[in-house]
């Protein structure tokens, strides 16, 4: 690829078109990974926290009656949900890694959707600046760095 | 007058004198005879150590006649069991040759089975080490997928990392009024501002 003379915007672009690229195809253990939060959050059912009293639990420890983003009630944000910083998709083997998940809004879930931590954190900075502290602060720092660890990937077997 | 007959009774009953005895003398004889045993005592005691002996040997001879009579059925009976036998052995010896032929076989067929084993003993070595290869090379496999999806997404959040400070550097400077300055950002910078 030839990267000189290129603006800097044609540059990023590349640099999403790569880093937005799945290494490959889901390998089944991927996939077992994908799957292991939804084995830990449905017995039966589609509740968005979940129908297992484990994940209800959690939820129930790991929220208030706001939304830790906008700040907004939840019964007024459409309700509490379980969110990935880091999209399961992307990152299946941290899937269930409790450090990856917090309980956000509907909206705010909506909002923020498979986006990558910064691209998610730029997103808010340009958008909405008001808000930017409340993810700034809840950014998942220890797992970012774990992308650079030569070990295994921290996934919960 | 009595009989050749009736003498031979008298002469059996009174002396011990059997009839085959007396048959080879005619009937004067036998009453001479008698007349002769009526007076002389030495001559009856003749007669009857002659009648003794006589049917001792008859004892005797009837004896061995039945030893005879014995031995040679037993040498009938050991001449056909013999003659079994030589049979026997002559089947025997008939049956040895295809015997030997079939355990020349049987050899042959243990050594070829052996080898057999032998061959597949080697062919499992084989396949076990190669199942061994296959393992580990999957497992480098696994572990270079594992470090390769890290790499990818750490590429991507450091270029997201890098885009995010430009935004905020160039949001600081744009704050500066000078015009120049914040139309050069804005084109350097526009796609970072999202
Ligand atoms: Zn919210």
């Amino acid at each position: 690829m030839n990267l000189e003379g290129k603006e800097l915007g044609e540059l990023f672009r590349l640099a999403d078109e790569i880093g937005g690229k799945r290494y490959h195809r889901l390998t089944p253990q991927d996939f077992e990974d994908y799957r292991r939060f939804d084995y830990w959050r449905y017995v039966s059912g589609d509740f968005e926290c979940g129908t297992t009293q484990e994940s209800k639990d959690w939820v129930k420890d790991h929220s208030d009656w706001d939304c830790p983003i906008c700040e907004k009630s939840y019964s007024k944000t459409g309700g509490k949900t379980i969110d990935h910083k880091l999209p399961r998709a992307q990152y299946p083997w941290l899937s269930l890694n409790f450090e990856n998940l917090w309980v956000i809004c509907r909206a705010c879930n909506q909002r923020k959707g498979d986006m990558h931590w910064y691209e998610y954190e730029h997103y808010m900075f340009t958008r909405y600046p008001v808000l930017y502290l409340a993810v700034k602060s809840a950014r998942p720092s220890k797992l970012l760095r774990s992308l650079n660890d030569q070990t295994n990937p921290e996934t919960i077997r | 007058m009595a009989s050749k007959d009736e003498l031979q009774s008298i002469l059996k009953e009174k002396y011990g004198i059997n009839k085959n005895i007396s048959q080879e003398l005619s009937k004067e004889e036998c009453q001479k005879i008698l007349h002769l045993l009526s007076r002389e005592p030495s001559a009856i005691k003749l007669v009857e150590s002659f009648a003794q002996k006589n049917s001792s040997l008859g004892n005797k001879n009837s004896y061995y006649s039945r030893m005879r009579n014995q031995a040679e059925s037993k040498l009938k009976s050991l001449k056909t069991e013999y003659r079994g036998l030589e049979e026997s052995i002559k089947t025997l010896e008939k049956n040895k040759e295809p015997l030997g032929a079939r355990k020349k076989q049987l050899e042959q067929e243990r050594e070829k089975l052996e080898a057999d084993i032998q061959k597949l003993s080697a062919e499992n070595r084989d396949l076990g080490v190669e199942v061994k290869t296959l393992s580990s090379r999957n497992n480098e496999l696994t572990e270079a997928n594992d470090q390769l999806k890290k790499d990818n997404k750490a590429l991507k959040n450091l270029v997201d990392e890098i885009r995010l400070k430009l935004a905020m550097s160039t949001k600081k400077l744009l704050q500066y009024e000078d015009s120049e300055i914040r139309k050069a950002l804005i084109k350097m910078f526009g796609s970072t501002l999202g």
